[in-house]
């Protein structure tokens, strides 16, 4: 035996999962007030736990506005829980952005190889939402929708090779916009909302097996006066393209698509004819219930006669290890 | 900084087999830690060499949860060690040894480092490494290149 061996058991050892615990700022801070006690040395002791205990134990607490909502955030968002294909999340750290608070919230998070997600819940009204980064080029950048109480997640990709992340939440630099009463009236900046945000990052690991999800519904046959012409269904990642060739009738042509799996909303689809100039970027939207999701890309019409092939690209924003998405597209003519 | 308390947890691990163990140690030494804040100018080598010897104290007062014994049996069934059992037989290294070992070989520290995080001389740790390392049936060529 090698002292390779040895190091390589070590760190297999050291470096399984291990427990969190994120009342381990309250523990030490309890284990303080107690040894204070017993030593009965006065003044400033909250203070200095503080700054202590946000300096070591706290990611981004170094961020004064940060300190108070952190365990309030903890609450909000679990430790641990199984998404629905059953892959487990852990929570590795916690912030918050609230509404009385900074605009922004900065926490470092330990990288060990595994996916990471943020996760987010709003309470309140807000239309702030934080934009999230780490330094890793994202695109589209990462961000929550509207406030919602029903926590939402988004994959975090991270710079290569690093050890550590260092994860923004940002709520200052969400755009602006202005709205007009009436015709010829003043364009009226809209007012900035904020809400109160738990914010975590999660760390999953992938099922053991792909988990396949659940069959899609069909597509409408009919739909707002489009009638489908043709589709094509796949299941990321074996099937990353689909082709539709059609001979033009003249009329118009319209493209749509639904996908299902837990990170089917992390799905892009690209598609691309040939006749227009860049490729056309959407979402994928799920259906699981209701009337279908309609979005729509339109194609100009085709020439009678003029063949034409539209090329469909998809693409998963961060990792899907063994979370396969099932899509399906349907063309669709008037 | 919660990579760093993280780090601390894993190291406190390897000292005590024992998460929740390791859990204790670790919110003891921080805790040690605070009174003595404004002298410490490197806090993780600081927290560290609390753990160290906070451990090392555990031990020698009631934490023999796992007793350690002089020497592993005479006749092993093969001449590697399976990763279980090496793991087991860290485990029953004394607490001195097993904490050369851990930040030898998982912190990678020098000699001289360990020497003082364990208040200690160079002399010893090298003493304590070969008698750790000997006990584990690391290769011996190997245990004595480490003397260095």
């Amino acid at each position: 035996m090698t002292v390779q061996d040895l190091r390589d058991v070590l760190r297999e050892r050291a470096e399984g999962p291990s427990p969190a615990n994120p009342a381990r700022h309250e523990q030490v801070g309890a284990h303080i007030r107690r040894t204070r006690r017993r030593r009965r040395v006065a003044g400033g002791a909250a203070a200095a736990v503080a700054v202590l205990l946000g300096v070591w134990l706290v990611p981004g607490a170094a961020d004064q506005p940060q300190k108070a909502t952190v365990a309030s955030s903890v609450a909000k968002l679990p430790e641990r829980f199984t998404a629905p294909d059953g892959t487990e999340y852990r929570r590795i750290a916690a912030t918050a952005v609230k509404a009385a608070g900074g605009r922004k919230a900065v926490i470092t998070v330990p990288l060990s190889g595994k996916p990471l997600d943020v996760a987010g819940v709003c309470e309140g009204v807000d239309n702030r939402p934080p934009r999230v980064s780490t330094g890793a080029r994202t695109w589209p950048p990462m961000g929550f929708r509207g406030c919602s109480k029903v926590m939402q997640l988004l994959p975090l990709p991270v710079p290569e090779n690093a050890e550590e992340a260092t994860v923004t939440f940002d709520t200052a630099t969400s755009g602006s916009a202005c709205v007009q009463a009436g015709a010829g009236g003043p364009c009226e900046p809209v007012k900035a909302k904020r809400g109160d945000w738990s914010l975590a990052v999660y760390e999953w690991t992938p099922p053991a097996e792909p988990v396949e999800p659940a069959p899609l519904k069909d597509l409408p046959r009919r739909l707002d006066g489009w009638k489908l012409a043709d589709s094509k269904t796949g299941l990321w990642p074996q099937d990353t393209t689909a082709r539709f060739e059609i001979v033009g009738t003249g009329r118009k042509l319209a493209f749509d698509q639904v996908c299902g799996g837990d990170l089917a909303g992390r799905v892009l689809v690209r598609t691309s004819t040939g006749l227009t100039g860049s490729p056309q970027s959407s979402t994928c939207p799920e259906w699981k219930s209701g009337p279908f999701p309609m979005a729509m890309t339109e194609f100009p019409a085709v020439p009678k006669g003029k063949r034409m092939v539209i090329t469909v690209r998809i693409s998963v924003i961060g990792e899907t290890t063994n979370r396969p998405i099932r899509w399906s597209f349907g063309l669709y003519s008037k | 900084m919660i990579a760093r308390s993280d780090r601390l947890l894993r190291t406190g691990y390897l000292l005590t087999h024992d998460w929740e163990i390791a859990e204790d140690l670790l919110q003891e030494s921080l805790a040690k830690a605070w009174f003595a804040w404004p002298r410490v100018d490197e806090p993780e080598s600081y927290v560290r060499r609390v753990m160290v010897t906070t451990y090392t104290s555990w031990w020698r007062r009631k934490w023999r949860r796992e007793l350690p014994s002089g020497n592993l049996p005479d006749t092993p069934c093969t001449d590697a060690l399976p990763d279980d059992e090496l793991w087991h037989a860290v485990g029953r290294l004394p607490a001195r040894q097993r904490a050369v070992i851990v930040l030898r070989f998982y912190e990678d520290l020098p000699v001289a480092e360990v020497a003082r995080l364990l208040g200690c001389g160079t002399g010893t740790v090298k003493s304590q490494t070969a008698k750790a390392l000997a006990k584990l049936r690391v290769d011996e060529t190997i245990v004595k290149e480490m003397q260095r």
